[in-house]
């Protein structure tokens, strides 16, 4: 059973890797650096069917492996990102103690990601006008929270025969 | 797994927050009437115009060289068309209401600076 629960991790991390570099390659992201965060699918549904400790792996892989594929490791868009995931894992971790249901915990955790990104623009470019755009980030990130959470519900709702029982 | 997509009342605090954040960035897009700086630009050392950066414009000043332009857009300024040598004026490029350094222009004796502050 061991065996199969890291199978699942590998893959659920090889899909959240390539799920970001597709997303960089052909999506990118729109006005005021929106993006549709594909990759956090794969982490709500990593928290749902394996648990919150393998999401966080998930999402840890998925920024560094990620980024160093795109070779931008320790780059200023690698904390960026990591300030929106660590954030937004935080937020995952408590909403997995309470019944959210999944859109409304991926709204949130969407909602989260934009802010720690906001959050480590203004520390590193010493910049706090940009608190600005967050009203703008808070509006594209409800919609690509309702996208994610629609997609991860419904991918949860094929893959649940696959649940592991131990 | 019977739990329901979302409920109503996540619902509901979901469209308190896009609300929310809806009022405040039509509150940010909106244009602003005054910014509550004013910007003085003086003449060998009087008083030729006074402007609010939030107004978008181009003003002629008039100097001993042969005077220069004062663009004005998105609450920056800077020179155009100056008429001097040097062109240090255009040189020192966008100006905004945190710069404290004036724009100077000597050969047409033009400073351009923040004056007042609401």
């Amino acid at each position: 059973m061991k065996t199969k629960r890291f199978v699942y991790l590998a893959l659920l991390a090889a899909m959240a890797i390539a799920l970001n570099l597709f997303e960089s390659a052909f999506i990118g992201s729109f006005a005021y650096g929106i993006r549709i965060g594909l990759a956090n699918i794969i982490a709500l549904i990593t928290m749902r069917f394996l648990g919150v400790r393998e999401m966080l792996a998930v999402n840890a892989l998925r920024v560094i492996i990620g980024n160093l594929l795109r070779g931008l490791l320790f780059a200023p868009s690698f904390f960026i990102g990591a300030g929106g995931v660590i954030l937004s894992s935080l937020v995952l971790v408590i909403l997995n103690r309470t019944a959210s249901t999944v859109v409304f915990t991926s709204v949130l955790s969407s909602l989260a990601h934009s802010a720690g990104q906001l959050l480590v623009v203004i520390l590193l470019y010493h910049q706090p006008g940009m608190a600005v755009l967050l009203p703008y980030l808070m509006l594209g990130s409800i919609g690509a929270g309702i996208l994610t959470g629609v997609t991860a519900a419904l991918a949860l709702k094929r893959i649940e025969p696959l649940r592991l029982n131990g | 797994m019977t739990q329901p997509w979302i409920r109503k009342r996540e619902i509901v605090l979901i469209a308190v927050l896009a609300a929310a954040a809806l009022t405040a960035a039509i509150f940010f897009a909106l244009p602003k009437q005054h910014s509550g700086v004013t910007v003085r630009i003086e003449q060998a050392g009087k008083l030729v115009q006074t402007f609010d950066p939030a107004v978008d414009a181009v003003y002629h000043i008039e100097g001993s060289c042969g005077g220069l332009d004062v663009e004005v857009k998105n609450g920056q300024w800077h020179v155009i068309n100056e008429q001097c040598p040097n062109h240090i004026c255009a040189e020192m490029g966008w100006r905004t209401a945190e710069d404290v350094i004036p724009v100077t222009c000597m050969p047409n004796e033009i400073v351009i600076y923040v004056g007042e502050r609401e």
